[in-house]
Order: structure tokens, then sequence, then C-alpha cells
């Protein structure tokens, strides 16, 4: 059942129509060249045909000062909190794709239901809204490329180093949701998505890019987000700065099982010494201001933004459609007296997420503690211990949730401590892919388990081709 | 409509009269909203025009015309705390109010000169300047205090606000000549030059010329001798038309204004299409008009042939772009049809009996697209209608349903292959999209009597349409054998339960899809139907008893509408309207059946009353 207003069926239609009327009122010569030259006047005195939209700018004049340049960024933000992208849908896929025996899709809605069963019609339209917005993102990134010379000197580093974390990222996403996964020590040349580096201007030849393989994918994403490391100031308000680029290219890195670089990364973003835990585990969700904890969160409010992770884990009295429930089979998994299980409630006998309560709450993308725990699990990997041991970060997280501090620390309970903190976060398919793990009974790098180029893109690309397997 | 997604075992209201909801109720129920929910409009039109004529000669006149039309539009809407669309925000509350000015302003030359008898001209030159404004704003507010206090005033915190305003102009200069001889001979030239505001600077002007030529056979000599044919006119015209019916601003590349955590933000929304020019349409028509028996019987038979060039298209482009669609010139299309009207005065003596009929019948075809384009499909999952070559505009394409594998219960589509194979698949990925039906009808008739005896009288107007499919786009959840939690039609008790069994309803599966995909066969139906529109019997009563009553007349009458319907198509009713597509796309989005509200039967009793 799709969600259609009823509206019109209820509306109380009170039409007032004057009849026409039909009234002659030039009765002498000089009232009728009144206004004849009125009308000659105006058609030919000003240009009637040229008119400017009100609501919109031309290319020119957005792309023409510092200030119109700076709200193109900002709406490159707008778009990436978009429904299909960080608006909650890139998050929820996630869970959805790879989420069999822990969550379960009840809601109506076909297309999420496709990718929760991994049965996805090539024409499913939450993969060609992902597909659409992300592109549409990096568009407004390769626009703002091309117009930095208008940015004022001493905000220019910021604005390139902003559009290219952000085209890097969108990039990233792309690559991880409609290819097949990295393999580290391989050569890596199965098709990624296609590179656009440059704005659209008009509609020709290179408007039909072929797809790049994963390997120049991921070298791309790297080399954006490496400058953007680089130029972005360490702290920028609600905007992606210097912490972001690194914590991005610690998930990057990490997805690439490359530890070293993901270890050191992740230290950056700690010992910059920006961020902090939350004391309490249920304060860094639900919140309207970011807290300590977040190093980016999409910022939702009554006026402006809605909140796709709300819409779809949460019940209706809490503004949303409740169509994800979590199994007990996932909450079986936390050990007794983990604050992080009093985070589920429950709606007719199912249990729900707590995380997505509010629906005009900021969605948090990137905690402290998922940075913890990627330093946490690459120094034990490595059996080193950069900027903390391993044991160290593990009890950060563990200790928050009112859990005894361990003794000691193995992988697993890493890896674990990342499944219950991050849990419905938007990390279990990315997980699942980089551990080699299976969703029931379906292999990490089975064709299913992952994305098909969106038909309509293949029907008006001849360049593309579609993943195996659709 | 979509309360029939409940369980009909769903209890209404509950012992204290409170209407249930969640979780007694399957989905929100939408009885709530229509019982919290307050919407009014408000629609005041004004309608004027004015001209004058000025003889400068007898024979030249100057002519000016000025017309407005001005709607005003507001409307307020109130969803309570307990509607779904109030209920997590205490209430929400919408005012809106709209103003659409649209004026036409005409002046024109004319000289007209009947230079005896046998000569008529009148040549006739001008201009009309057309401009057309919208302008709308909103405002929301949640948070009320109480549902008894609808107005924003109350609400605790206004959440949305905008204004919008569009434009768009027309000139067209335009020149014509009408010519007769002995009212025999007829003809006609015209030529207009039509500017537009929706296209770029050098694409705003289209030339579209016209020439037409009649003869009226009655008024020949030869035709006294044929006393039963009392008029009989010959006719053909030919010429070029244009249409703009786009976007206000399509040609330019623009960026559109956001907002992102209150700061001000611009995207881009459009790509620039300089080339954005006038659709054309050249137009042959021959018809013949009559009438037999001193026009007793009479009516008029149209044929005509329409090749449309530089369709205007929202062509779907790579999104790697970063935009989907772009209004496109493109590709041709060719349209050709038969029209009939006949009028018959059957009886007409104290009992009297019209009677009419019309009927059309129109043939479509997409001639080209763009070079090395055969389609255009932007239908997503869900929408079957494309554009294709060779076909009528707003075919349905998709995957042919193959019913079901009688050894599992799979849904099957066929292959569908290059190979031209019959073989299934139970995979939809798998299944080549084919043309599966057509939106339009293959023709469309009427027939209206009128039955007159001393005060009574009965009119009878039934209307038919045939040959069109309709996509049942409910049926996805109606029929979907149980994908999902929605009430069921009693077709899907005929579903695949046991191996060998022979049906054409999957096995169903809670959850998964086994051959709900939309973008199939399965849901589609003839639409052809005739219907008896309306019947209203009435009766009049005489001048004398008027004059009595010293009223002017007095009229009782009972009308019912959509009384009987014959058709073959299993939806509610087959003259659907889809709810649910933007107008711009109403001429390929044709067809789908979503939800839509059935016609209702009406019985109307009146009485007229004229002082």
């Amino acid at each position: 059942m799709k969600n259609q207003s009823i509206e019109n069926k209820l509306n109380r239609n009170y039409d007032h129509q004057l009849m026409p009327s039909q009234i002659r009122v030039f009765h002498s010569g000089i009232q009728f060249m009144i206004i004849t030259l009125a009308i000659l006047f105006t058609v030919a005195c000003t240009k009637p045909l040229e008119l400017t939209p009100a609501q919109v700018l031309t290319n020119e004049t957005a792309l023409s000062t510092d200030a119109s340049v700076k709200q193109v960024l900002v709406g490159a933000y707008d778009e990436m909190a978009l429904d299909g992208l960080f608006g909650g849908e890139v998050l929820r896929n996630s869970e959805l794709f790879a989420g069999e025996g822990e969550v379960v899709w009840v809601g109506t809605f076909e297309a999420p239901r496709e990718i929760f069963n991994r049965d996805i019609l090539v024409a499913n339209g939450d993969v060609e809204a992902f597909w659409a917005e992300a592109y549409n993102c990096i568009n407004i990134c390769n626009n703002i490329l091309s117009a930095l010379d208008v940015v004022n000197e001493e905000d220019r580093a910021r604005v390139e180093g902003e559009a290219k974390c952000l085209r890097g990222w969108m990039l990233f996403e792309m690559t991880r949701y409609f290819a097949q996964s990295y393999e580290p020590g391989q050569n890596n040349t199965q098709p990624g998505v296609p590179i656009v580096l440059n704005p659209t201007i008009v509609i020709d030849e290179s408007s039909t890019p072929a797809r790049s393989t994963v390997e120049e994918c991921y070298a791309q994403v790297i080399t954006d987000l490496t400058e953007a490391e680089s130029l972005l100031p360490e702290s920028n308000d609600v905007f992606v700065d210097q912490m972001v680029a690194a914590s991005l290219l610690a998930r990057v890195y990490l997805q690439q099982s490359n530890f070293e670089n993901a270890r050191d990364a992740a230290d950056r973003v700690i010992a910059s010494g920006n961020y902090s835990l939350m004391p309490a585990y249920k304060d860094a969700f639900n919140q309207v201001e970011n807290t300590k904890e977040d190093i980016f969160a999409i910022q939702i409010s009554e006026q402006d933004g809605e909140n796709a992770m709300n819409e779809y884990f949460a019940t209706a009295s809490n503004g949303g459609r409740r169509d994800i429930l979590i199994e007990d089979a996932h909450i079986a998994l936390y050990p007794s007296g983990d604050l992080r299980e009093d985070m589920f409630y429950t709606s007719q006998g199912d249990y729900l997420s707590g995380k997505w309560k509010n629906q005009y709450a900021n969605i948090p993308i990137i905690r402290l503690a998922e940075i913890y725990l990627i330093r946490a699990e690459c120094n034990q990997r490595l059996g080193t211990a950069t900027g903390a041991a391993p044991l160290d970060d593990y009890n950060k997280v563990h200790t928050r949730a009112a859990l005894p501090a361990a003794t000691a620390v193995t992988l697993d309970d890493i890896l674990m401590e990342r499944r219950l903190e991050l849990a419905h976060e938007g990390f279990k398919y990315h997980d699942v892919k980089r551990l080699k793990g299976i969703v029931g009974t379906m292999p990490y790098n089975d064709n299913k388990l992952i994305y098909p180029i969106p038909q309509r893109e293949l029907e008006v690309n001849k360049n593309l081709v579609q993943n195996p397997g659709y | 409509m979509q309360i029939v997604a409940q369980s009909p075992l769903t209890p209404t209201r509950d012992t204290t009269g409170e209407l249930y909801n969640l979780p007694t109720t399957l989905y929100f129920n939408p009885l709530l909203e229509a019982e919290f929910t307050q919407s009014n409009n408000y629609t005041f039109r004004t309608i004027g025009s004015a001209y004058a004529n000025y003889h400068i000669l007898p024979e030249l006149t100057l002519r000016g015309e000025f017309g407005g039309d001005f709607t005003n539009l507001t409307s307020d809407r109130y969803s309570g705390s307990q509607s779904n669309f109030g209920q997590s925000v205490g209430g929400y509350g919408e005012a809106y109010s709209a103003r659409v000015e649209n004026y036409d302003m005409k002046l024109l030359l004319t000289y007209a000169n009947n230079f005896s008898d046998a000569h008529q001209l009148e040549v006739t030159g001008g201009f009309e300047y057309q401009p057309y404004s919208q302008f709308y704003s909103k405002v929301d507010g949640q948070g009320f205090p109480n549902d008894n206090l609808k107005t924003l005033a109350s609400a605790s915190q206004i959440v949305y606000g905008t204004s919008y305003l569009t434009e768009y102009r027309f000139l067209s200069y335009f020149a014509r000549a009408n010519y007769s001889y002995r009212e025999k001979y007829l003809f006609s030239l015209t030529g207009r030059l039509d500017g537009s505001s929706r296209f770029g600077e050098d694409e705003r002007y289209g030339f579209f010329p016209s020439a037409s030529a009649g003869w009226i056979l009655t008024r020949e000599d030869f035709m006294a001798s044929i006393p039963v044919v009392s008029f009989l006119k010959v006719r053909a015209s030919f010429g070029v038309i244009g249409n703009a019916e786009i976007g206000d601003f399509d040609y330019l590349g623009k960026y559109g204004v956001a907002s992102y955590n209150g700061n001000p933000a611009l995207y881009p929304s459009t790509i620039e299409n300089p080339d954005l020019t006038w659709e054309r349409t050249q137009q042959l028509d021959i018809g013949i008009d009559f009438g037999f028996f001193g026009d007793r019987l009479n009516g008029e038979i149209d044929y005509y042939i329409k090749n449309t060039s530089d369709l205007l298209l929202d062509v779907p482009i790579p999104a790697t772009s970063g935009i989907m669609i772009q209004t496109q010139n493109i590709g041709k299309m060719k349209n050709n049809g038969i029209e009939l009207v006949l009028n018959g005065d059957i009886l007409v003596n104290e009992f009297k009996w019209t009677a009419s009929v019309n009927f059309a019948a129109n043939k479509n075809e997409v001639i080209e697209l763009a070079p090395g384009q055969d389609i255009i499909d932007d239908g997503g999952s869900d929408v079957l209608n494309v554009v294709k070559v060779g076909e009528p505009l707003g075919v349905f394409y998709g995957a042919e349903y193959a019913g079901v594998d009688p050894a599992n219960g799979d849904a099957l589509w066929y292959v569908n292959g290059p190979e031209g194979s019959d073989a299934t698949t139970n995979d939809f990925n798998m299944a080549n999209y084919v043309v599966l039906g057509d939106p339009n009808p293959d023709f469309i008739a009427g027939f209206s009597n009128t039955f007159l005896y001393k005060g009574f009288s009965l009119d009878i107007a039934t209307q038919s349409v045939y040959g069109n499919q309709i996509n049942l786009n409910g049926d996805h959840w109606m029929e979907a054998n149980g994908a999902v939690y929605d009430n069921q039609t009693t077709h899907i008790l005929e579903a695949w339960q046991n191996p060998g069994d022979i049906t054409d309803v999957p096995q169903g599966r809670l959850g998964f899809s086994n051959g709900d995909q939309t973008r199939s066969s399965r849901y589609i139906d003839d639409g052809s139907y005739i219907r008896v529109k309306a019947i209203t019997l009435g009766y009049d009563f005489s001048n004398r008893l008027m004059k009595k009553a010293k009223l002017s007349s007095l009229r009782l009458y009972a009308s019912a509408y959509n009384l009987f319907t014959i058709t073959n198509y299993r939806g509610w009713d087959p003259e659907v309207s889809s709810d649910y597509v933007g107008p711009e796309d109403a001429n390929v989005i044709a067809g789908n059946d979503f939800y839509s509200a059935p016609q209702p039967k009406t019985i109307v009793f009146g009485v007229t009353i004229g002082l």
C-alpha cells in the first residue's frame, strides 16, 4: 500500500465563480486610442518574451560570486541529506541487505523489500535514487571545483576541500554497493562505477561514461579524501572538516583491509582531541544538536530535512512507518547489563531500534566510538599500539555501556563490540563484505549481494555494463 | 480508497464510539483522517472582457480587445492530533493562497469588401499578446494546543513557509484572408508568427501557415434536381500548428533553491537546452457536411492526418550527469483518424424522438525518436508507459506474464529473447520487456436520445470506449498473492497450493515477491465499456397552468447517472483517471488504475421553477 494522500476525497470545495461578463466600455474614439496605444506600448517598448525565472538562478549567475558558489556548496550537503543518501537509505539498506537473522522488513514498499530479500529488480526505485542522488551530489561538487577562482582567497582551500571530500565520499559509497568487494593484494579490475570529475554543461558524448575499475575508484576516493584532509580546517561548524576527511579515510582503508593506513587515519582523529564519548550511550542518539561524539551528522530540524531512518525504524507515534523490526537473535547478542540493549523498545510485541525515535533529530554518520574501534581493530591485527593499546580503546567503548572493563581482548571481541556498538547505523553490509561473512546462506561475494546498475542508466548510456547475476 | 487494504475483519469503533487505530487496524485507519482532518478550498474567479471597434473607413475597421481572467484560491487544512499526519506533532495546519492572472490583448485591422454580390473579401492583420502569471504562498504550522483551534495563529511552531511565482507570455502576429465567390466557393489563407517566452532567444518564434477551401454544392443549380439533399459541403484544409506546452523555463540551465541546516543552498536543477523550440504539427483535414430531408438528418464526416515533428518530450538522460530529465525536441509522430457526427429528428409529431450519434477513431504512431534511439522508458519499476518507435504514445511495456509453474507455484514470465522461443523464466530480471498493451482506445462513441410527449421528456445518453487496455496498478498490492499484509481480492483464492495445481495465481509467499512485480502483463486488462451515462425523465407543466400560478415555468425531473455499464473489466470502473500523475505527463502516463474511485451511481430528483 503506497502512502498516497486521500486528501482530494476529503476536500470540501466551495466554488464561487462569477458569471463571465461581457462589458462594452469604450464609446469614444479617444478612449479607444488610449487603450490601443497602451497595448502597443506594452508590447513594443518592453521585451515581452524575455522572462527570468523567479525562484531559480541561471547557470552563469549561480557560479559567478563568492557567496553564490558557497551556497552551491551548501546545496551539496542538502543533496547528501536526501532520503536516498544519508537522509537514511544508504544506512538503512546496509542494515537490510545483510540483515537476515537480525532484522526483518515488514513494510509494504517493494524496493526495500527486494533489498532485504536480496532479490533486487534492475529497476529498483531506491537503487535508482541512490545512483541519481549520489551523481547529482558529485556534479554539484564538480561545479564548485570549476568555479574556485571566484571564491575569496582565504576560503578557497576550505571550499575546495569540502567539495573534494563530498565527491570522494559519494564515489566510495557507490563503489561499495555497485561493485564486487575490493580484494586486498589483487588487481581489482572488476567494474566499479563511472568516475565523473567534470561538471555537466551540455549533454554530449562525454555524458555517457563507462565504469572504471574498483581499483581506479578506490584510488580516486583516496586522492580526493587525502587532498581534502590537507585542505580543510580542523573544525568547520556542522560541515565536513579535516577530521571528517581523516575518518572517512580510516573507513576506506579499513574496507580495503589496509590496516596501517586505517589505524593512522583513525589515530589522527582521536589525537586531535576534538571529540569525546558521551557519558551515556543513549545520549549519542536522538539529539537535535551535534554531540561531542559526533564527527559528522546530517542536520535535521522541524523546518529542514527529513529523517528517513526514523521513517523506517520508528513507530507511527514516533513519526515512522514501523517497517523494520529487530529480531530476538540480535537482542540476545548483548551481555546482561549492557546499556545498549536498553535502547530497544517494543511495539505490538516486537523490538524496534531506539536510535531513531526522534524524527527531528540529527542523523549521526560518524561517531568517535567507530574511530576508537577502527584503531583498536587495526592495532590488534597488526600487533601495534599506535595511539593506544587495543584493549584501552576497546574498554573505552565497552565500559561506556556499563560493562566491566576487560583485562584482555581478542580480534573477535573487538568485532563483536563493533557489531553491538554500531548496530542499525549502516555498518552491517560493509562489515559482512570486508570480513568475508555470509548472509543467510549467501557468501559475501555472491552476485546477488551487490546492487544492479539501474536499468534506466543502461538504457540511456550504452557504455555501461550490467553486473553479473542481473 | 486504500481503506480496502485493511483486513475486512477490522472493527470500526470500540464500545465507547472511538475509532480503532493501529495495532487493531493493519494500517493507519483512514477513517481517523476523515473524522479529524478538515480541509476547505475557496475559489473566486473573475472573467471580464471588453472590446471596441473603430471604423476608419467603411471597409476598414480597427478592433481592440482586452480580456482578463483572474483566479484567487485560498485553502486551509487541519490534520488533527489523531490524524495520520498530525499525530506525532500535535496537529498540523496548512494555509495556502494562490493568484492566477491571465490577460489576452488583441489588436486587429480588418478590411472587408463585397466588390459585388459575387466576390466577398475579408483581410485581417493584427497581433495578440497573452501574459500569464501564477503566484502562491503556503505556510504550515504544528503543535496545536487543542484540536478545536485550527488556524495557524494557534500553532506553537511555524515549520514551513514559501512563496512561488511563475510566468509565461505569448506574442503572436497574424494575417488572414477569406474570400468567397457567390457563397459557393470559400477560400482562406492564414499566416501566424507565434512567439513564446518558453524558448531561448534564437528559437522563440515559429511560423505557422494554413490554407482551406470549401465548396457548398447545394448552392449549385445542378443540385436542385436532387431535393432529398438539403445541404452538402465538401471542405479541405492544410496547415501547420505549433505547441509550446512545456514548463515555463525548461530551456535554461538553472539552479534551484534549497536549504540545509537553515543555510540557503543552490543546486543545479536543469541543464541548458538552447535549441528547444516549437513542436510542429502538419494537419490535413478533409470533411463533408450534409443535410437530408430538409436537414431532418444531418451530420458531418471528417478524416484527418497529423504529422508531428520536433516532439516536446521529457527525455531521460544519464544520471551520471547529475540530472535525470531534459526537455528536448525529439522525433516524429503520426495521428490519423475519422470523426463522424449524425443527428436525426426521427419522429416529429406529437411524440418526438431525436437521436444523435458520434464516433471517433484515432490511430497514433511514434515514427522516430533521436537518432539511434528506439524507446524512452523512464518508468522505473512501476510505471509501464513508454514512448517507443512504431507504437502509439504511452504503450505498456514490461515483462509478459506466463502464469504459474505447476510444479512449484513460481510465477513465470516469457523470456521473449531475441531467438524468439516461448521459453519462460521465474527470474523477473531475465524476462525481456515487450509491448503489452495500449492505453489508447481504438474508438470512442456516444449515442444520445431525446423523447418528448406532451409535457414529458426522456433523455438517455450512453458513451462507449473500445479497444484500450488499463493497467490495474493497485492490484500490485490488492492481488499480490499475499506478498504484503494488504487485504487481497478473491481471485487470490485460486492461488497455487500443491504440486500439479493449474492456475494463474502464484503461490502466496508473505514478504517475498512471487509474481507481484508491477511491470508485467499480469495486471493489464481490457478497458472497453458501454455505459448509460445519464437518464433524465422530466415533466414540464403547461403554460396555461403556469399562468394561473403566475410562474413562467415549472419542471419536475429525475436523473440517474452511471446507472448501467457493460464491461469485462475486472477492476472497479473502466472509466479511470489516474490521480497520481501530473498533467505534463498525462499524454504518456495514461490508463493506470491506482485505487481509482469508481464513478458514483447518482440519482437526482429536482424541481425547476421559473419565476
